[in-house]
This record gives structure tokens, sequence and C-alpha cells, in this order.
């Protein structure tokens, strides 16, 4: 398993005046191999945050990663560079993760140059190897990013990723920048290289259509917390935080059936809410139409489960001796 | 039958390159009316974005240039008109919203002076300025109009920007609102709100929208009519229900498949495959004929490119086979329930939990 | 495309500057069979003749032969300009990468020191440096490279602190790219084309900064003769002998203008903004 424990990252602003609030606040999740398990939220939530910490660009304030049960942190030179290779990342925007200055079979053969793996007619044998099984021919390998479109862009990235043998990536948003059309392929690859080599895959991404379409599992978060998270069909059929719905609900759905009653009245933008909001309240109370007094008292804790939640008023995991907020 | 207040009719823009003209637009046609929203979706290097600009004569010029067909507002051609009279057009009867709210304001001027700019350089004569301002942001849904008089551009939020910038867009009243890619900086709870604004003011004010986008969800949330371009070329044209129900050029088919996330036999999603074409060298024949399941056994598709066919009320397309399915495969597009939750379920559950 | 056109996807400017360079090279590489005698052959019978045809550039005062002397004179001026630009390249590509990776105090250091040289004008900084420490050939090479550096070290930095916030640096580090490695293969590389554009350019400013040294009396010493130093001599005799001054007044002025137009050539042909 790949875990992240009760991940902390405060970024220091020049604005700020005392502590900041934390970018991540208390983020745990686990992605199993084989498993794609989904990190859903808005542009600021944290989401990114935490994949950088998940593959150690960035280091968590408090809070563990731990890699088959070995604590990231702990570890220094050559055990961290071995340990690093087995969590990998495909980032968001192909045409700026890949250095416009280098060949793109030099960028999947990188990895393997840096961590002294093979000689040189092997890792020219491997490069081959990983841009055919990305669907890429060695005819591109000597071509330059500008040259490839962006879906064959973000293929030479996968291989990229995947030269060093990884047992994890981390897929940040892997699709968005891309064609609609394109997206499929992408996907499909991802799922075919996932089903041949077992890969536990943690996907971070604002789209949920794409989300309930290729994970498994899924942890909503919200403002650096995390707010819900479960099975992907449990959690979108049923779901139990009033953020996790108003998100579902504002999905446009490709289908004019469904299209919502046009609004009598300008839809109104709500407040931007202070920042500041206090650690120990719930941080959607201001936004949430279930608010009351509690949830600006107490922050939420979720009490662990296959399909937990972070809401003192939860939709429908409400135990029955529950009263419900007041009214 | 509305009236129509804008046509574009066979409308070419190109631009220059290294490697010769590109022909962004190449032959575009379509037609807006009064409190109806038209789509216009493609993907990138499509030309909507061209289209957008070339409407209003807001081409970047060099390298761009239309270099043909008409844009008739109310039956008078825009592209003829003296470059000093658009100033004049754009405002007070077409105005545009673009993709990124943040750089489209002034990042050093309040929010109040920049709707101000906009109210006095197209004021109907009398009435107080401040007032005029108050409304227009109030009109867009801006929360304590009074308040953001005072505020600069960094104090708001994403969602506010585009707010400002559609009442700044509305302030003098046109007739006719493009808006590329409102919502695609967005986030989607602030998207949904933007997009029920646009098609709220649409109706009340009686504008006539187009809408580019390459969300087929956003279209289906907002337009009456969709147009599909592919490389330069609208290839279908259709009201959006006929659109979603059966859309008959292969390509509308595949990016609805794309965006329903469809899955054939095995479990893949269905995808088209390839990628966009290079504008600057277009395959002969029908555009996307390379691209093309249907396209696959037949030489036809290869050879001249095929003409707008009528297919029904109010729908057209450009294929030489319209609406065959793919040697050895049916269309799923409509298959399977689309992802995501449907609203009127969640909205029951909401009801029973909430209260 | 840029400005000037292009010719087999060759930018004209970027062309004819190359061409001019080559042909000042050429010159100096062939100077011994080109001269029509030695450059410090004294023949005081043909003192200050004006040009014709045993001199094509006339002679000076002790007679010796202008063209011979304008020629190894290049060798003198190319020399001199190049080991002084190769000198604050290597000065300001290293500290600028240092300042721009790193950030921080290094930067601050860096960037302070920056500052201070730049507050000088150009000129005077050099003359400062060579008078302090005497005419001859070190002194100006150090005084040369000491002006020069400080403008590439902030291109550098610049240029080096724009690349370290594009995410195929962070992928790098993803794969696990230390320092040394991601400065090497991804930083430099990418920042090769703009410190390129800058160094022809320097290069005809340190041309020119070493003529105007010379032509102070600070540069180059008799016997050794660069262009400045013989404008430098020549001028005594302005109005009797202005071909001993011309000559290497133009000499300067087409290599200064062949490495320009080289520099703003590969500007127009190299900068991504410009291009597409």
């Amino acid at each position: 398993m790949l875990v992240c424990e009760d991940l902390v990252k405060t970024y220091r602003t020049r604005r700020s005046v005392g502590p900041a609030r934390p970018a991540v606040d208390g983020v745990s999740l686990g992605v199993a191999p084989g498993e794609t398990f989904a990190l859903v939220g808005e542009s600021g939530c944290g989401k990114t945050t935490v994949a950088r910490m998940a593959v150690g660009l960035l280091r968590p304030a408090s809070g563990r990663i731990l890699l088959e049960g070995r604590d990231l942190a702990r570890m220094r030179g050559r055990e961290l560079m071995t340990l690093r290779r087995q969590v990998q990342i495909v980032f968001q925007d192909p045409a700026g993760a890949l250095d416009p200055r280098q060949t793109v079979g030099g960028a999947v053969a990188e990895p393997l140059l840096l961590h002294r793996l093979g000689g040189p007619s092997w890792r020219r044998r491997e490069t081959e190897r990983l841009f055919r099984q990305v669907g890429l021919g060695p005819r591109e390998m000597g071509r330059f990013p500008h040259q490839l479109s962006g879906g064959q862009k973000q293929r030479v990235l996968i291989a990229r990723a995947l030269s060093l043998r990884p047992r994890y990536i981390i897929l940040d948003e892997p699709v968005s920048a891309l064609d609609v059309s394109v997206r499929a392929q992408i996907l499909n690859l991802l799922a075919a290289i996932q089903a041949e080599l077992g890969l536990g895959y943690l996907l971070i991404s604002h789209d949920l259509a794409v989300v309930r379409n290729v994970a498994s599992r899924a942890a909503v978060m919200h403002r650096g917390r995390l707010v819900e998270e479960g099975p992907v069909e449990e959690v979108w059929s049923r779901p139990a935080h009033p953020y996790t719905r108003a998100l579902l609900k504002a999905i446009p759905v490709p289908d004019p059936a469904l299209r919502p009653e046009p609004p009598s009245s300008p839809p109104p933008e709500p407040e931007a809410d202070p920042v500041g909001a206090r650690a120990d309240s719930c941080l959607y109370e201001s936004l949430c139409p279930r608010s009351a007094r509690l949830c600006r008292r107490r922050r939420p804790r979720p009490e662990r489960a296959d399909h937990w939640v972070a809401c003192h008023y939860p939709l429908i995991l409400r135990r029955r001796d529950d009263p419900g907020p007041p009214r | 039958m509305v009236e129509d207040v804008l046509r574009v009719i066979d409308l070419r823009a190109e631009f220059r390159s290294a490697r010769g003209p590109v022909k962004a637009v190449d032959g575009v046609s379509f037609s807006l009316q009064p409190g109806r929203t038209l789509a216009l979706v493609g993907e990138s290097g499509s030309g909507k974005s061209a289209t957008a600009l070339a409407i209003p004569r807001l081409l970047p010029d060099p390298p761009g240039r239309v270099t043909g067909g008409q844009v008739l507002l109310r039956g008078r051609d825009l592209l003829e008109l003296d470059p000093d009279e658009m100033p004049r057009v754009r405002g007070r009867e077409i105005a545009m919203v673009f993709q990124e709210p943040a750089s489209a304001l002034n990042p050093v001027m309040t929010v109040g002076d920049q709707v101000a700019e906009s109210v006095r350089t197209h004021r109907r004569p009398g009435g107080p300025v401040r007032a005029a301002v108050i409304e227009a942001l109030a009109r867009a849904g801006v929360p304590a109009p009074e308040k953001r008089l005072r505020q600069y551009p960094h104090e708001l939020s994403g969602g506010l920007k585009q707010r400002v910038l559609i009442a700044i867009a509305l302030a003098c009243g046109p007739s006719v609102l493009i808006a590329d890619e409102p919502t695609t900086a967005l986030d989607v709870t602030v998207q949904a709100r933007i997009l029920d604004l646009l098609a709220y003011l649409g109706r009340r004010l009686g504008l006539a929208l187009l809408l580019i986008t390459h969300d087929l969800g956003v279209v289906a949330r907002t337009a009456e009519r969709v147009a599909v371009m592919y490389a330069g070329r609208v290839v279908e044209t259709a009201p959006v229900g006929r659109f979603f129900r059966s859309p008959l050029h292969p390509y509308s088919r595949g990016l609805l498949e794309a965006a329903r996330m469809t899955r054939d036999d095995t479990g893949s999603f269905r995808v088209i495959d390839g990628a966009v074409p290079d504008l600057a060298d277009l395959p002969s024949g029908c555009r996307f004929h390379p691209r093309c399941a249907v396209a696959r056994l037949r030489a036809a598709c290869a050879g001249p490119p095929p003409p707008a066919r009528e297919a029904g009320p109010g729908h057209t397309v450009e294929c030489w086979y319209p609406g065959e399915a793919a040697v050895g495969r049916a269309w799923a597009g409509c298959a399977r329930a689309p992802a995501g939750p449907r609203p009127a379920a969640a909205e029951v559950n909401s009801r029973s939990a909430g209260l | 495309m840029g400005r000037g056109g292009s010719l087999a996807g060759l930018n004209i400017m970027a062309l004819a500057g190359a061409g001019l360079i080559l042909g000042v090279v050429a010159l100096a590489i062939a100077a011994p069979s080109l001269a029509p005698t030695h450059p410090d052959r004294l023949s005081l019978e043909e003192s200050l003749e004006p040009p014709g045809p045993g001199h094509p550039f006339g002679t000076d005062y002790y007679g010796r032969d202008v063209a011979s002397r304008v020629l190894f004179g290049t060798r003198v001026s190319l020399a001199i300009g190049l080991s002084a630009q190769l000198i604050a390249l290597v000065i300001g590509v290293v500290l600028g990468a240092l300042a721009g990776y790193f950030g921080g105090w290094v930067d601050t250091v860096i960037s302070r020191a920056i500052d201070i040289f730049l507050a000088f004008p150009d000129l005077l900084l050099a003359i400062g440096i060579a008078s302090a420490l005497g005419p001859g050939l070190p002194s100006i090479l150090l005084a040369l490279s000491l002006v020069g550096w400080p403008g590439l070290c902030r291109l550098v930095r610049g240029e080096v602190m724009a690349i370290r916030e594009r995410d195929f640096i962070q992928a790098a580090r993803a794969i696990g790219a230390g320092h040394a490695w991601m400065l090497a293969r991804h930083v430099l590389p990418n920042v090769a084309a703009p410190v390129l554009i800058a160094s022809s350019l320097g290069m005809g400013s340190r041309i020119l900064q070493e003529a105007s040294l010379s032509f102070l009396g600070l540069g180059v010493q008799p016997p050794l003769a660069s262009w400045g130093s013989m404008v430098h001599y020549g001028l005594r005799w302005l109005s009797r002998a202005p071909w001993l001054v011309i000559f290497p007044g133009l000499a300067i002025a087409v290599a200064v203008l062949g490495f320009h137009l080289l520099g703003d050539g590969l500007r127009d042909m190299l900068d991504p903004r410009l291009r597409d």
C-alpha cells in the first residue's frame, strides 16, 4: 500500500499575519496495488499539494507517507532513491512537463540514465519497449515535444513514469489538458497498463465524470480537508456530505433532458467567506444549506468506515437516534 | 419563426504562419436569434475561437485576416463597415466575454471604474453613472454591488470576476453576446452558476448568445442549438434535443461518446483515433475521414468534400454517410445512462434528508 | 518569422552578420599571406604615404604598411574580444545559474554584486580597472571581463528563475534528479539560446571597449597593435594622414556590425516568443 497518514502542509504567505490556515489539513488516504483511488476537489482545495507530497516533491509539515509500511521521510540517500522509484507522477500539462530542448526519447531514457540502470544499448531497447507500451513508434523517439500532439506528449510522460517500473503512479489531472476526443485514448491506455502491471493509481481530478468512470474509491477534498470517502458508486449515488452533493449536482451532464429548470432570477454568487475560518469549525459551514450552531463550534471528525463523512449532519449516513440539525 | 439578429455566411479567415496560410475558419455559416443560445462546439484548432473573434472584427491582424464571407448584423455587413464604426458596434450591439476572467480585467482599476467606463462610453444621454453601474452589477448577480465599486479585481473570486465581466459586457444593452469558453477556467460549482446566469440573462434581455465551448455538458445545459466545428468547418448544426438524441456526423457521435464516456464491449472507452489535424496540412476530401471509422472502407470520403445536407428541421450535416454506423460496430452513445447523478434524484434526496 | 525576412529558414540578418564575422576571421587567419609586408617592417623613406598601389591603405609615420597592420590587428582585437567575452560568459553563467536556481541568500549576494557593477557606466568601469592595474594585456582582459559579466549574469539569473518554475523541472525532480543533474541537463540547455544571443552582442561590445581602452592608451602597448591602438597613434596625424584612422576605424565598425547583426538575427530566429 501507498499510505498518506494525517498529512499537514502550510504555505507561508506574505499577506497573512499569524499562522496561515493549512493548505492540507490532516489528509489520510491509501492506495492499494491494482486499485485507482481518486482524490476529488475544486481548484485550491489542496489536492495537488497532496500529490506532490506523495511523490516527495514537497515535504509535509507533519504526517507520514508510508510505502509498503516504511516511512519515506525517514530515509536518506540511496535507500530513498530506490524507494522513490516506486512512486512516479504524471502531470496535468504534458507540454509543460517535457523539457522543450530534449528529445522525447531522451526524456524517457533519462530516468534510466539517472538511476544508472543498464548500459546504452539496453537503455535504447528499453526506451523502445516503453514507447511501444504506450502506443508510440520508435520513429517518435527522436522528436522534440513541440512536434508531437498533446495526446502523444502525455503518452511520452506515461512511458517516462513507467521507465523506473514503479508500483504506484500519481496521476495529477492526467487528461484535463487534452482534447475531449483524445481523453478516452489516454484513459484506455492507463487502464491497460494498470491491468497488465497491477499498478496502484492515485488519481487527482476535478472531473467527476472521469473519476466515476475509472476509480474504485474516491475521497472528496474541500479546503484542505477530506470531507467524504467511499466506494465511487456509493459516493456518487448517495453523497453524504452537502459539499459532495453540491459538486455532483453542478456537473453539466451531456443530456439536455436533464437540464435543470432555468432560473427565474439571477443566480447569486455566494460571498467568499473569510478564509481565516477557525480551525475548530466546519469549513463548508458558511456555504452549507444545513449549517447549524454546532457546525461553527466543532470541526466534524469522521468515524472511519467503508463510506465515511466528516459532517455533523450528513445527508444519508445519519444514525437513527440523531435528531438532525435544529431548525 | 424568429428573426435572425446575426447571420454569418461563408465566413473565412486565415492566419499567416511560417508554413504558409492556415485556414482557421473555412466557410462557416450560422445564425443567431434573440433570446436563443447557439453553442459552437469544437476542440483545440477547430477554428471556433477564430470565428468568435472574426465576427466583431477582433481577429489580430497580422497574423490573422478575414478573407471572405459576410457577417450580417440586422442585415448590415460588419465586414464592409468602416473600421472607425466598429467600436460603436462592439459593446453597443455585440459584446464579448472571454475565458480568462483574471486577465480580462485591469488589475489597477477598481471594479466600479471598469464598469463605469463601459457605461459611459455607450451611455444613453442622462442618468447618473453610479446608479447604472450598480444596476449592471446587480443584474449580473454580484452580491452587494455598492461594496464592490471600490474593490480591485484581485479581491474577487474567479466567479465574481466573470460576473463583473458579464456586467461590463451587458452594461450598454447589446443584442448579441459572444462568450468564448466563459466557464472553462472556473470550478464546476462556479461554472454551473455562471451558465445559469447566462441562460437567465439571455432570456430576460432577449440576447442572442453565441457560446463557444468544448464541453458538451455545457451545451446540454445552456444551448438551444448546436454547431459542431472540425478543422475550420461546421460539420453539423442541429437543435439541441435532436443533436443529443441522434447526431449524424461521425465526429459529433465520437464527441458525444467521449463526453458520455461510453464503453465498448471489451470495457474500453470508445475513442476517436488519431489527433486533430494540422490546419496547415489538411487531409483531402472530408477533413475527418482519416480518423473516421465510417470512412474506413469508403473511397468517397477521400474524394470531393461533402456538401452540407438538410437532415431534418434545422438539422444540417456535412458527411457522405450521415448517421451510418461504422463497419462492425453500432453507435452506442445513448445506450448507457450518462455519467454523473441525475439532478432530479439528487433533488429528492436533498429534500427528504435536509428538512 | 522575424524582422528582415528569411532565406531557407535562416534569418537574413543572422546570415549577413555571420558572413561579416567569417570574413573578418578569415582575414585574421590569412593575415601572414595576405599582408603586403611584415606589419612591423620600418621604412622611414616611405613615411605617411597615402593609399596607393604599393600600400593599399597607405603607410604610417614610420613607413609601416597600414593594410598589414590592420590585418594583424584583427588577430589582436578578435583574440582579446573573444577571451574577454569567454571569461565574462563563464563568470556570468555560473553565478547567474547559482543565483537563479538556488535563490535565497546566494541570490541576494550575487544580485547585489551585479547591482554594484551595473551602477557604473561600462567604459568608465573598464577605464578605472585598467588604469588601476596599469596597461598591459592581462589588465585589459580583466577589465573587459569584469565589465561584461554582470549583464550576462542578470540575464541568466532571470532565465533560470523562470525555468525553475516550469513543470519539467518538477518532473525531473520526481524521477530523482539532483541539483547538478538538473542544472546540466535541463536548466542550462534552456538558457543556451538567450546566452548565445547575448554573447554575440557582447562580442561586439568587447571589441568596441577594447578599441576604446587602446584608443585611450590603456590597452594594447606597442609593438603589438590592435585596431584601437592604431586609431590612438593615428590621431596625431589626423589632418595629414587620415587613412591612419579611417581604415582601423572601418575595421572596428565592420566587426562590431557583424556581431550585432548576428546577435539580433539569432534573437529573431531563436526566440520562441517570436517564432510560430
